[in-house]
């Protein structure tokens, strides 16, 4: 009996630690979504394997640093500093919000000018930006406040100069520096710096070796690893883009995908963020947040003296790749140059997309629809081969 | 060489029956506990506020009064009315229902949950 004992202690402890390295593998530690980058902005995380508390705080760390340097609600970071600017000042700022500078630029030139990170001035200007949206997006009711629309030509006075490339960057001695020739010139990184923050996040996890994670800020995501679980494969849905918000209580999705690991996804949208304009004669025009190259949003065109919204534009851009502030950037490029411009664009890049207009959709790359019977809101738009 | 010894081991069995007993609660022990250590409830929704974090059967229906909105729970779905927040996105994010989603009211510090791991692991463009 002695030894029948010694034998279940035996087994006890082997079998006792295999189901810990079982259940420490096949879970995932998670961090609920917290407030970030000035608290505009949400960051969740779950991690499996390696150090997931150490890397987590790494993130949160890395994310308040770029926040710091590149906030426009905090008077003193890098970036408000250099909005404040006249022209041809030198202003010294941290090498996230140079790094940002520089890539952003390089999406400019990469996209024709689709995606600009100098357009507040008209983001202003067509009540696009973050405090007019919360002033004018319906409600859930239905009820609305019409703002007045500016003219073509104000608009096209407010493009001219909302060019990045009129702003120098350069590194000396370690310091970095960012100059503008133009003083009415003014930077806002929103649309890629949660990407680059998730990039910088990947570094992070790979540093405190951990095995699988899925991060996301604000849409941003990036799934780290294969899955643990299933197949391995991330499966994700893409939100419906119609109705749009505050037309409908109950979203669905339009498709799910699978993914293999380490890549991100980002989808960028007219649905979401955008307001009502009542003209005079009684139709209503929609105006989505996001920005074309010419400086009007996104589905909106000039009819006579106003506007109308034109009668097909992107509605919803998903893309794929491997950087996430490719992604961020090149899904909201997709949105400004439409299905075959933006969808060409991804091509050549490299990087993979679904992409819907409102008649329309088309996949560029490889990517896997899942379950599309169940998940098959795409069925309501017509297939579009580029 | 001490041959009473080597009897003595030839024969011992090195595998009784109550050894394979043994073995099999064990393993019936640990197939119990690793299914419940693993597994995610999918039927409670999670609400997170900054005073505490507050968890409901999902298939209960109710409305649970909050400080700054209402939360709603009513045939397997959750959504968030009567927000007293500028921007009011928790009331745009509308009915969720899945396991994973989520609503969030940034400016009140509230986060209602759906728990479970269900079919996807995430989702884009809300």
């Amino acid at each position: 009996m002695e030894r029948a004992v010694k034998k279940a202690i035996f087994f006890i402890a082997v079998c006792g630690a295999t189901l810990l390295c079982a259940c420490r593998g096949a879970g995932y530690t998670v961090f609920a979504p917290v407030p970030s980058f000035s608290g505009d902005i949400l960051f969740s995380a779950k991690i499996s394997g390696g150090r997931a508390q150490y890397a987590y705080d790494g993130m949160r760390e890395i994310i308040d640093g770029i926040d710091e340097q590149v906030s426009l609600t905090d008077s003193d970071s890098d970036l408000s500093r250099f909005n404040n600017a006249v022209a041809n000042e030198r202003v010294e700022v941290g090498k996230y919000a140079y790094e940002l500078f520089v890539l952003s630029l390089r999406y400019y030139e990469l996209t024709g000018g689709a995606f600009n990170c100098a357009v507040s001035p008209l983001a202003e200007l067509w009540h696009t930006d973050a405090t007019s949206l919360g002033m004018y997006a319906p409600d859930i009711d239905g009820s609305h406040i019409s703002p007045p629309l500016p003219t073509a030509q104000e608009t096209a006075e407010t493009a001219a100069y909302c060019r990045p490339d009129t702003v120098s960057a350069w590194e000396e001695n370690g310091r970095y520096y960012l100059e503008k020739s133009d003083g009415r010139v003014k930077l806002d990184f929103g649309g890629i710096a949660k990407g680059y923050a998730v990039d910088k996040c990947v570094e992070v996890l790979e540093r405190y070796s951990v095995a699988s994670a899925l991060i996301d800020i604000s849409g941003n995501a990036y799934f780290y690893g294969r899955y643990i679980g299933g197949d391995g494969d991330w499966r994700v849905g893409i939100m419906s883009p119609r109705p749009r918000a505050a037309q409908t209580l109950s979203r669905g999705y339009v498709c799910a995908v699978s993914l293999d690991g380490d890549v991100s996804a980002v989808t960028s949208g007219d649905y979401m963020r955008y307001y009502i304009h009542d003209n005079d004669d009684g139709s209503a025009v929609y105006v989505p947040h996001i920005l074309g190259a010419d400086g009007v949003p996104i589905g909106v065109v000039s009819s006579g003296d106003g506007w109308k919204n034109d009668d097909e534009w992107v509605i919803s851009a998903t893309v794929t790749g491997e950087s996430s502030a490719a992604c961020d950037a090149l899904s909201t490029a997709v949105c400004a140059l439409g299905m075959e411009e933006g969808g060409a664009l991804l091509q050549k890049l490299g990087y993979k997309g679904l992409i819907f207009t409102e008649k329309r959709y088309t996949i560029i790359g490889d990517i896997r629809l899942h379950d599309p019977d169940v998940y098959d809101g795409h069925k309501d738009y017509e297939y579009h081969e580029l | 060489m001490n041959f009473e010894n080597v009897k003595k081991v030839k024969r011992s069995k090195p595998f009784t029956v109550v050894d394979a007993v043994i073995v099999a609660v064990l393993i019936a022990a640990i197939a119990v506990a690793f299914w419940a250590t693993t597994r995610i409830p999918s039927d409670v929704v999670t609400i997170t506020t900054p005073d505490g974090k507050y968890e409901y059967d999902i298939n209960i229906d109710r409305a649970i009064e909050l400080e700054h909105l209402t939360v709603h729970i009513q045939n397997g779905a959750v959504w968030v009315e009567g927000a007293d927040c500028g921007d009011k996105t928790c009331e745009r994010t509308g009915r969720i229902n899945r396991a994973g989603q989520s609503i969030v009211c940034l400016p009140n510090g509230i986060s209602v949950v759906i728990g479970g791991s269900g079919d996807l692991q995430w989702e884009l463009g809300r």
